[in-house]
Formats: structure tokens, C-alpha cells, sequence
């Protein structure tokens, strides 16, 4: 088997409120391989987004290790680690996060503005993630004057733009209506299957889980298997 | 980074009205400090001006070794003697840096006027060389054309067929019954005899006729008197001056105090900003010549105690308003930047989660800073240019402190002054929004990501 894009060694992910310890990760090893759509499963609480930032090079284990290619990355420097970011993964948020004075096409391109490219392979890439997300028309729009389905498609095609190893998106579908939830899913499944980009996304809606192969559950920051998990979601 | 400064200016116009206030503290505090840095300049022009060319101290003045303590109390050995004079003024000369050389001889005595007797000062001067040292363009600059002429009268040195011609300072000139007389157009025949000093119209016959006799101790010890016809009142630059000052030709004074030596040797430089070099130069060519001398520059403390205390006075006092105004705008500056690195943590955080580094992100902020900073004091060039020119326009006018002649106020800012008052905001606008941004730079993208903007 390939070696995995990302792989987690027993990490473990402590928070401190005032004086008290909150373990949101207690200890999660995993590996997600390349092409895969895999869905974080499990209710608020259970350490989804805390693991997603730990996959995503954003925050840092208090132990284990996480590996992007092999490479650990408490090995790296924080520039280092900026330009891992910048290159190999991708973020989709709940909340969007587009900057508000940039147009759509401009937060799409905005990660490419980091790396050495030409400004031709520039417009180009940025066309093609636009149009893959089926925003063309709305391209010179800015983010206060597109619906939240809107915003969540620049912000897909702007963690596409890199073309990344692995793109990881927090609850992408929270904020929006079930319609459009469900069109942004079909859009990721597509991308998955069309280009064989790679998804780790978090969810609780059921509705979600059923389109996508691959389930990780977590519970009080450990992932269970699927038994487990239903047992303690009855 | 491409786009950065496309990013800057659109988060600069984001949030204007905060801008607005942040940048209106940095172009009116920028435009105080351009104005009381042209004030300061003007400051130190006139005082530069005064004590180069109307006291005669030249950008710089060679005494004989300790002349200049010593030369008026024992003459005889502290005094240029003729032959240290000519190597003086021919090392001077050959230097294409100066643009006139003077000879000054200074002494003490008393003029009198038949009835009254008063101490006085007198300075010697040459009069080939004083036409161009009271009619030098700088001081024409300052005191303007009209205030470069005798207060009455001619100068001692365009008074032809006068034999012993002498400009008189103007209080002196009205102790002496004689502020009146210099307007004569000549000598009134004869000698004025005998004087009654208590008839009643004595006064009216002092000031009919321009004679005064000055007596003084010669360098050699013996009594020296001669007398002077009084052609005119000049401008004092100081107020004890005014009280005792009386000017002559070198010569004059050579004869009253019976000697040929000088008390120094004043240079005057085309560029006054060559003067540091020019004095180590002129110091190793001395000594070359096997001349003992003491330099001193116009502005050295002990030499010119009234120039260097009064500069040290305004810039302390601009170095206080400085730190006040440098004050005000930084916390200004951190306040908003503090405030914007606040409501974007969100922002900082997803654009760390895109791959901007810690260094980018700063520099999104300077960028930012270095913006606001250049608008606003463009417009506070404006508005220092601009009050500069009503300041002027006004004509306000003003007597300098030791200065008998009013002079015109001006706060306009040299280039120089708007530049570095310029770069002196960048850099503390610069400091500020560093310091407000580094700490949040340097935070956890998670927990920026995760943060709820204000």
C-alpha cells in the first residue's frame, strides 16, 4: 500500500480554560491515503475540529505526531510549516472565512499570491477553480453580496486553487440550508471523483455521512468504530 | 507579496472613519512638528546669521593661543601681530571655501561729548570687507534690504573725506546728544570750543555736531585719544551692545589704542555646513605654518555662550513638544492597530491557515501603517506648507531676544525638515503597529481561527 499522505501517531490535544484541562484529543492515530473522501463523525464536543486543526498543520499535538508525507511536522519550522499549508492543504470553514475586501475571484487567488507563479498560470488556475465550483458569473462579486452557498463555493475553490494533497473542511455545510448543503456535498464528491482530490471533512448530519465511503467516528476525543459510535449516539 | 499593497489600501478604506481619526492625529501632529522643526530652523538661521555676520564672529574666528580670553586685557601678547595676521589671512584665502576674510580689532575705552563721558566697545573693522558682510545675501534674507541700512545716517565705511568716521550703536548715540547729529550732511565749521554744560541749550548744540572723542588705555599702557566724527547708528545685535558699541575702521582703532595687531581673524564660509571640515583643514594648515592659534567656531559655547545656550534652549524645548506629539500619534496608531488586529484575528488566522507567515501577516499591517502614514502626512505637508504661508502673509514681526531690529516670523519648513519629520512618523507609525500586531501574529492559527470577531 502507498504511503499515507497523512498519518497521526497517538495524539493527544489538551486545552486549558483558566486552571482547567480540557482533553479534546485523548490519544488518535489514522491514516488517510491519497483520493480518499473521508467524513469526521460525531457530536459537538467530540474533538472533530480540534483534529482537523491537528491534520491541518494549524495547531500543534501536546503529543504524538503528525505526519504529511511522511515528513513530521514538529520538525518544521513555522515558516516551513506556512509554506506546507500553503502548498499541500487545503481549508474549507464553517464559517467561510472569505476576506471581506477581496472580490470572490481575488480570495481564490489570494493562496496563489505566496508561491512563484506566473500571473498567466495564475488567472488560469483561478479560472478553472472558479468554474469548477460554478461561479464564473459571479466572480467580481464580493463576499457580502453572495449567499452562503456562494460563499462556500469561492472558499472551495480557493482550497482548490493549490491543487493541495488534501483539502479538510470544518462542518462545510453548517450554515447552510439542506438544499444547499446538499449541493455543496455533490460538488465535493465530484471533485473527489472527478480530479481525485482528497477530502477530510467533519459532520453530524446522517444525511451527509450516507454519500461518503469512509467514516471515522470520534468520541470524547478517541475514535470508536461505527458499532460503538451508534450505541452512543442511542 | 503580490497584492499586498492592494490588500492594505482596500482594509485602509474599510474601516475609514477609524482611519479618518488615526490619520487626522498623524498629519496634525505631523504638521506641529514640521512647523516648530521650520521654526526651529528659522531659529537657528537668525541666530547663525546674527552672530556670523552682525557680530563679526565669521563661521569662524583664529585668535592668537588663548586670544580670545586674553587679548583684550594684555593685548600686547595675546594680538595677532602683523606677520601672524598675513599668514592667517593668506591660509584663509587660499581656501576656495571662504568667501571673505576680516580683521577685527576689539578694545574698550570711553567716548565722551564735551559734557558726558560713557564706557564703550569699540569694534574695528575693515571697511573694504564690512559692505559685504552687512550686505551679504543671508542677512538680506532675514532682515530684508531695508534692514541691512544704518538705523541713521551712513555706515563708517561710505562716509568719503571723513577722516576719522564712526557708527555709533543707538542708545549710545542718544547718551551722547548725537543721534540727532549723524543726519548731518557735513561737519559744521571749526572746532566746537569750549562746551558750558549747563547753559540751557547745550543739548541742542551736542547734537548740531557729530564730534565725539573717545579716549582709551593703548596696548603699550599710555593714554590714547582721537577724535571720532559720528556718521551714522547701526544695527546692534545685542542689547548691551546697543548701550556701548562703537564701530570704526580698522585703522581708527589701530591709532587710539596705538598697535597693528588685530584680535582675530574672522572667516566666512560660501556653505556653513563646511564648516566642520573646513575648521580641521584650516587647524592642520595653521599648524603647518608654524601658527599658534585658537579656533573657535561661531557656535562654540565658550565663545559664542549666547548662541549655544539659546539653541540648547530650543532644542530642548523642541525635543519635549517632539516627544509629547511622538506621544499622542503612537498611542493613536496603536490603538487603532490594536483594535483592527482585534476585530481581524478571524482574518489572521484563515490567511496563516492559507499560508502566510508570520512575517506576511505583519507585513499586511505595516503595509497598512506605511499607507495611512503617507496620506496623512501628505495632507499634514499641506497643512504645514499652508499655515507656514499665512504666518507669512500675516508679516508678523518680532524683536529677537538681544536683537535691537524686529524681524519677520517665519515657520516654513525646509525640505529637509518635511522629510525628516516624515520618516521619523514612518518609523514610529511603523513601531506602533508592530507592536500591536505581534503578539497576535505569533498566536495559535487555530485559536485566531476560532476566534468570534468583536
Amino acid at each position: 500500500m502507498a504511503e499515507a499522505l497523512i498519518r497521526l501517531e497517538d495524539v493527544k490535544r489538551t486545552y486549558h480554560l483558566g486552571e482547567t484541562l480540557v482533553p479534546a484529543v485523548r490519544g488518535v492515530s489514522l491514516e488517510l491515503h491519497a483520493g480518499e473522501l473521508t467524513a469526521l463523525v460525531g457530536p459537538s464536543g467530540s474533538g472533530k475540529s480540534t483534529l482537523l486543526n491537528l491534520v491541518g498543520c494549524i495547531d500543534e499535538p501536546d503529543e504524538g505526531r503528525v505526519l504529511v508525507e511522511g515528513v513530521d511536522v514538529a520538525t518544521l519550522s513555522d515558516d516551513a510549516r506556512s509554506g506546507l499549508r500553503n502548498r499541500k492543504i487545503g481549508f474549507i470553514f464553517q464559517s467561510f472565512n472569505l476576506v471581506p475586501v477581496l472580490d470572490a475571484r481575488e480570495n481564490v487567488e489570494l493562496p496563489l499570491l505566496l508561491q512563484d507563479l506566473p500571473a498567466a498560470e495564475r488567472r488560469e488556475r483561478v479560472d478553472r477553480a472558479i468554474a469548477d465550483v460554478g461561479l464564473a458569473e459571479f466572480a467580481h462579486h464580493p463576499p457580502d453580496k453572495l449567499s452562503g452557498g456562494q460563499r462556500q463555493r469561492v472558499a472551495i475553490a480557493r482550497a482548490l486553487v493549490t491543487y493541495p494533497l488534501l483539502v479538510l473542511a470544518d462542518e462545510p455545510t453548517a450554515n447552510l440550508d439542506s438544499e444547499t448543503a446538499r449541493r455543496i456535498l455533490d460538488l465535493m464528491v465530484e471533485l473527489n471523483e472527478r480530479r481525485k482530490v482528497t477530502f477530510l471533512f467533519s459532520t453530524h448530519d446522517e444525511k451527509l455521512m450516507a454519500r461518503v465511503g469512509r467514516h471515522l467516528h470520534l468520541r470524547d476525543g478517541l475514535l470508536v468504530d461505527g458499532e460503538e459510535a451508534r450505541e452512543a449516539i442511542a | 507579496m503580490t497584492g499586498a499593497w492592494k490588500l492594505a489600501f482596500r482594509n485602509l478604506r474599510r474601516h475609514r472613519r477609524r482611519n479618518l481619526v488615526t490619520g487626522l492625529a498623524v498629519a496634525f501632529g505631523y504638521a506641529g512638528l514640521a512647523i516648530l522643526f521650520g521654526y526651529g530652523e528659522y531659529a537657528e538661521r537668525l541666530l547663525r546669521t546674527s552672530s556670523v555676520y552682525m557680530q563679526h564672529r565669521g563661521h569662524l574666528a583664529v585668535y592668537a593661543k588663548d586670544g580670545l580670553r586674553r587679548a583684550e586685557a594684555k593685548p600686547s601678547a595675546y594680538a595677532l601681530p602683523p606677520e601672524t595676521q598675513e599668514k592667517i589671512v593668506g591660509a584663509l584665502r587660499a581656501d576656495p571655501r571662504v568667501e571673505l576674510v576680516g580683521r577685527y580689532l576689539l578694545g574698550g575705552g570711553i567716548a565722551g561729548n564735551g559734557c558726558k563721558s560713557f564706557p564703550i566697545r569699540t569694534v574695528g573693522l575693515e571697511p573694504d570687507v564690512e559692505p559685504r558682510i552687512v550686505g551679504h545675501r543671508e542677512m538680506i534674507d532675514l532682515w530684508g534690504a531695508d534692514g541691512v541700512v544704518p538705523l541713521a545716517g551712513r555706515a563708517f565705511f561710505d562716509a568719503p573725506g571723513v577722516e576719522t568716521p564712526i557708527a555709533l550703536a543707538p542708545r549710545l548715540a542718544r547718551y551722547l546728544e548725537k543721534d540727532r547729529a549723524v543726519s548731518a550732511a557735513a561737519a559744521p565749521p571749526g572746532a566746537p570750543g569750549a562746551l558750558d554744560c549747563d547753559a540751557p541749550d547745550i543739548v541742542g548744540r551736542l547734537s548740531g555736531e557729530p564730534f565725539v572723542q573717545l579716549g582709551a588705555r593703548t596696548q603699550d599702557g599710555s593714554f590714547g585719544a582721537i577724535e571720532g566724527q559720528a556718521v551714522g547708528i547701526f544695527r546692534a545685535s545685542s542689547t548691551e551692545e546697543a548701550k556701548t558699541g562703537v564701530y570704526a575702521p580698522l585703522e581708527v582703532f589701530q591709532r587710539l589704542f596705538d598697535t597693528d595687531r588685530v584680535t582675530y581673524v574672522a572667516a566666512y564660509l560660501r556653505d556653513h555646513r563646511e564648516l566642520a571640515a573646513f575648521e580641521r583643514d584650516l587647524a592642520a594648515r595653521l599648524r603647518e605654518a608654524g601658527v599658534e592659534a585658537s579656533i573657535h567656531r561661531f557656535d562654540d559655547p565658550v565663545a559664542n555662550p549666547f548662541f549655544a545656550g539659546t539653541m540648547a534652549f530650543v532644542g530642548g524645548m523642541v525635543f519635549f513638544i517632539v516627544i509629547l506629539v511622538a506621544n499622542v500619534v503612537a498611542f493613536s496608531v496603536l490603538n487603532a492597530m490594536t483594535l483592527a488586529a482585534i476585530e481581524r484575528s478571524r482574518e489572521m488566522g484563515t490567511l496563516r491557515s492559507l499560508g502566510f507567515t508570520r512575517g506576511q501577516l505583519r507585513g499586511l499591517f505595516l503595509r497598512e501603517a506605511a499607507l495611512l502614514t503617507a496620506l496623512a502626512v501628505a495632507a499634514g505637508a499641506a497643512v504645514a506648507v499652508g499655515a507656514a504661508a499665512l504666518v507669512r502673509a500675516v508679516d508678523f514681526r518680532f524683536e529677537p531676544p538681544g536683537s535691537g531690529t524686529p524681524v519677520q516670523l517665519h515657520v516654513m519648513p525646509s525640505a529637509g525638515a518635511l522629510a525628516g519629520s516624515a520618516l521619523f512618523f514612518l518609523v514610529l507609525t511603523l513601531a506602533a503597529t508592530f507592536v500591536a500586531v505581534r503578539r497576535k501574529a505569533k498566536a495559535r492559527v487555530a485559536a485566531l481561527v476560532a476566534e468570534v470577531a468583536a
